[in-house]
């Protein structure tokens, strides 16, 4: 499909949008002069185009100048030019911008949550669309509009719909409306910036599938922002690869995920996980920890002073699990499935309502706190968001051996043994004097994983561990993790929403849904043979999962 | 990471970088810095008082009394302020009025700081009975007019100096509370302290050595914007004579035995109502320029 697009697009059609020797400069004190430099694309009417890269590479930068939406007089436009219909916008006034903006270019955006306005209505902010570009039209025919655009996009009532505030929707419906405002005016260009990064996996299909199948009906042209190669795969015609502002490589969507020339790209794509699973022997070592019934809720159903009735919510119903030594059990789910809290009540994060956690003997649930002590040395966690986990007022050497401090390890013992570690996560002793702002992303995941190593834990639970990270970091730190896995002999509960991460690290798979485990078994068998409805919907949600990663390992 | 700098140099240039990057926010805000040279000046004469005073601020010279300023018809040198109805040397007064200022705000803010950060992370983690015991209590001190429950508690007390400042402490506390309390909760959601629960620490390490110094920078604005209240509060509680009481030449107490002047000689009154408005409001405008640098959400784009 996408090269006969491709051709039609090449050969019949003229760029509904050039963008020529585009460079947007950054503010004297930011870590490069410019966040795009040099870049020059077409996009023409009736293709996906997408913009990858990893976070810092100007993606987003390149797409908001054409929208006239930088942060100006920090970041503008420095050189180059942006030609829509035979205007060049970098140079036309604010009021010409207003009225391309919206009504012929469109745009989404990742939160729909924060683009929404919360403390309105859906239908007052989709007339907000029509008033503000002054069409004549009577309240009747915009009403009527709204619903048109709400079906559009596959809302079911879209009267109830119409009638709610953006936190009654969910995320999907959200994004759909953000994308029925964004068409409202039937644009002939739009501009989707990482729409489908918050969603679930199941829901993030739709809203690809959403987006295309309205772009073949409008015969727009969609710039679709993402870093992720599977939705390129998923939905692209054309790719651009950017790093560092510039592009460094464009061409058809066949051509570059599979045929990838630059050193950059090719580098990017063989860090993409490979959804097909090993068939690996199963693991029969001793079990370091056994989950039986394990039942969690939040919130109680009891009366409070006003008599209103609490909402329960289960988190954990009845999840009996067991991770061996040297074993990688992936708790996979979307979220709200509960996975998290699975993990945070193994650790004693969270208390449980009932069931057994059995560590090596000991029942954890029955201990008390003084008696859990000795215990929490033995299992450790690493955390997602790498900028939360770590305390930003403290130095990376009192965050690693602040563990070993309490359980009275002497100073200067931990201190030794912390240099160690940051030498086994590939940082250097120096980060010991340093603040946790000094790092980027990766290195303070790796931090947070020298200070659960820093225990010596016999079970270590990272949750959503690398779900944070760019494709190529998140390569590195899943092989750091396997690497230490293997040298330690841990037991790994590695829990995760991303099923291709899943595919690559785990040897056993459990997949929740609504706090259940609804599916358990050797990864392979799972990918390859799933029993659950679910986990099929799951499966075929992945978005890319017709490409064929290509090993481009001989280079 | 460069690989020739020590880990002391580094730790010291990554210190300059963060108080240069401070002196870079708190230099923006050109009140800020006009509050400062003037709390500075201020503080210098306070410390000095001894050395600079030309007379004992309460020796009365019977031979001149109400004696206006320098600038005014009838005033003369020996006096540069004047003096007041008993011959009391007006800048003496004034020069350890501030000492007394200093002294007030200094020691409200530190009982403020110390039982309101107590309290607070106490509430934040008990969440609860406890919490809703203290949070309501600091509901019902915030309910009364701050004034009048200081006017009460100085009438339980006896009125004296450092009961005006015991007064104006509990009134403040609330504030302080209740900042503790919504920064602690906003930290303890965060995963580094999820981190350390799950290393075992306890909860005298999490409340004081991870949760509190990430809690600092609004309450250290609040100390600032308050210690300034106090001295008015002070100043106010003096003037109705439940504060310093005479012959110490604080500044509200000063007011208090000029007021029935104030039609004759009303520079008597003006002179110690002007230094509480500058002083008050220069460390209002410091208040200011530390939240603009503190504060993140407020810091000026950067990369």
């Amino acid at each position: 499909m996408s090269e006969i697009n491709e051709n039609l697009a090449n050969s019949n059609k003229q760029a509904i949008l050039s963008i020529k020797n585009l460079s947007v400069s950054l503010p004297a004190r930011a870590d490069r002069p410019f966040a795009v430099e040099d870049v020059s694309f077409e996009l023409f009417p009736g293709e996906i185009l997408c913009i990858v890269g990893e976070s810092g590479s100007g993606k987003s930068m390149s797409s908001n100048a054409v929208m006239g939406l930088l942060p100006k007089p920090h970041v503008k436009v420095a050189a180059g030019e942006i030609i829509f219909e035979g205007r060049d916008l970098v140079s036309i006034s604010d009021a010409d911008m207003q009225s391309i903006r919206g009504s012929k270019i469109g745009m989404i955006f990742q939160e729909p949550m924060t683009a929404l306005n919360p403390v309105m209505k859906v239908t007052k902010q989709l007339e907000e669309v029509f008033q503000s570009h002054h069409l004549k039209l009577s309240k009747k025919e915009v009403k009527s509009k709204i619903i048109e655009m709400l079906d559009d996009v596959g809302l079911p009532d879209p009267h109830i719909i119409g009638n709610s505030y953006p936190f009654e929707l969910s995320g999907g419906q959200r994004q759909r409306v953000m994308i029925a405002m964004a068409l409202a005016l039937q644009p002939k260009v739009l501009i989707a910036d990482e729409p489908t990064t918050a969603l679930d996996v199941t829901t993030q299909a739709q809203i690809l599938k959403l987006v295309a199948d309205l772009q073949k009906t409008r015969n727009m042209g969609v710039i679709f922002i993402t870093h992720d190669f599977g939705v390129v795969a998923e939905i692209a015609d054309r790719v651009i690869v950017m790093k560092l502002g510039k592009i460094v490589e464009q061409g058809s969507a066949e051509e570059i995920l599979n045929r990838p020339q630059h050193p950059y790209t090719r580098k990017l794509i063989s860090t993409v996980p490979k959804l097909g699973a090993q068939k690996k022997a199963p693991i029969t070592s001793e079990v370091v920890v056994c989950v039986r019934n394990l039942f969690k809720t939040y919130g109680s159903a009891k009366k409070d002073m006003f008599g209103n009735v609490g909402r329960v919510v289960h988190a954990s119903k009845d999840i009996s699990l067991e991770i061996r030594k040297g074993e990688t059990l992936g708790l996979v789910g979307e979220s709200g499935s509960g996975k998290s809290t699975v993990g945070r009540c193994i650790i004693r994060l969270h208390d449980s309502n009932s069931g057994v956690i059995d560590f090596q003997g000991q029942d954890l649930l029955k201990l008390s706190n003084a008696e859990m002590m000795p215990i929490r040395q033995n299992i450790q966690m690493i955390f997602q968001d790498p900028y939360a986990s770590l305390n930003p007022r403290r130095k990376i050497g009192d965050i690693i051996t602040e563990g070993p401090t309490i359980h009275g390890v002497p100073k200067a013992q931990s201190w030794k043994k912390a240099e160690q570690l940051l030498e086994i996560v590939g940082l250097d002793k120096y980060a010991l004097k340093r603040y946790p702002h000094e790092f980027s992303g990766g290195q303070r995941q790796r931090i947070g994983i020298a200070r659960a190593l820093a225990m010596s834990p016999k079970l270590l639970i990272a949750d959503e561990a690398v779900s944070a990270l760019d494709v190529s970091v998140q390569a590195q730190v899943l092989e750091l993790l396997d690497e230490i896995k293997i040298k330690m002999d841990l037991a790994m509960l590695f829990v995760t929403h991303d099923l291709r991460v899943a595919a690559q690290v785990c040897d056993n798979i459990a997949v929740m849904k609504l706090g259940e485990i609804v599916e358990y078994g050797a990864t392979y068998d799972v990918f390859n043979n799933p029993q659950h409805e679910y986990t099929k919907s799951l499966l075929a949600a992945v978005p890319g999962k017709e490409w064929v990663v290509p090993d481009l390992s001989e280079f | 990471m460069s690989v020739e700098s020590t880990p002391n140099q580094a730790q010291q240039s990554a210190l300059m970088a963060v108080l240069a990057s401070f002196w870079f926010e708190f230099r923006q805000n050109k009140g800020a810095l006009y509050g400062l040279v003037f709390i500075g000046i201020l503080a210098f004469v306070a410390i000095f008082a001894d050395l600079i005073t030309p007379y004992d601020p309460i020796e009365q010279y019977r031979d001149v009394l109400k004696m206006p300023p320098v600038w005014a018809e009838g005033g003369s040198w020996t006096h540069i302020f004047g003096t007041d109805a008993l011959g009391r040397d007006q800048l003496s007064r004034m020069i350890y009025g501030s000492r007394y200022s200093f002294y007030i705000g200094s020691i409200v803010i530190f009982f403020c700081l110390t039982i309101g950060i107590v309290l607070g992370l106490i509430a934040a983690f008990n969440r609860g009975f406890i919490e809703n015991l203290i949070m309501r209590l600091m509901d019902i001190i915030l309910a009364f007019p701050s004034l009048l429950m200081a006017l009460a508690l100085v009438a339980i007390l006896g009125p004296s100096l450092e009961n005006a400042m015991i007064a104006i402490a509990v009134v403040f506390i609330p504030h302080f509370v209740r900042l503790t309390r919504a920064q602690a909760l906003s930290e303890l959601g965060k995963d580094y302290v999820s981190s350390s629960k799950s290393m075992g620490a306890s909860t005298w390490r999490l409340m004081f050595i991870n949760v509190l110094p990430n809690c600092m920078a609004p309450l250290i604005v609040q100390a600032t914007m308050s210690f300034s209240s106090a001295i008015l509060d002070a100043a106010a509680l003096g003037f109705l004579g439940m504060g310093a009481q005479p012959p110490s030449p604080e500044w509200g107490t000063m007011l208090a035995d000029s007021r029935q002047y104030i039609l004759s000689d009303p520079w008597m009154m003006g002179i110690p109502g002007l230094a509480i408005l500058f002083t008050v409001l220069s460390i209002n405008l410091i208040g200011d320029g530390l939240r603009d640098a503190l504060d993140p959400k407020m810091k000026t784009a950067k990369s």
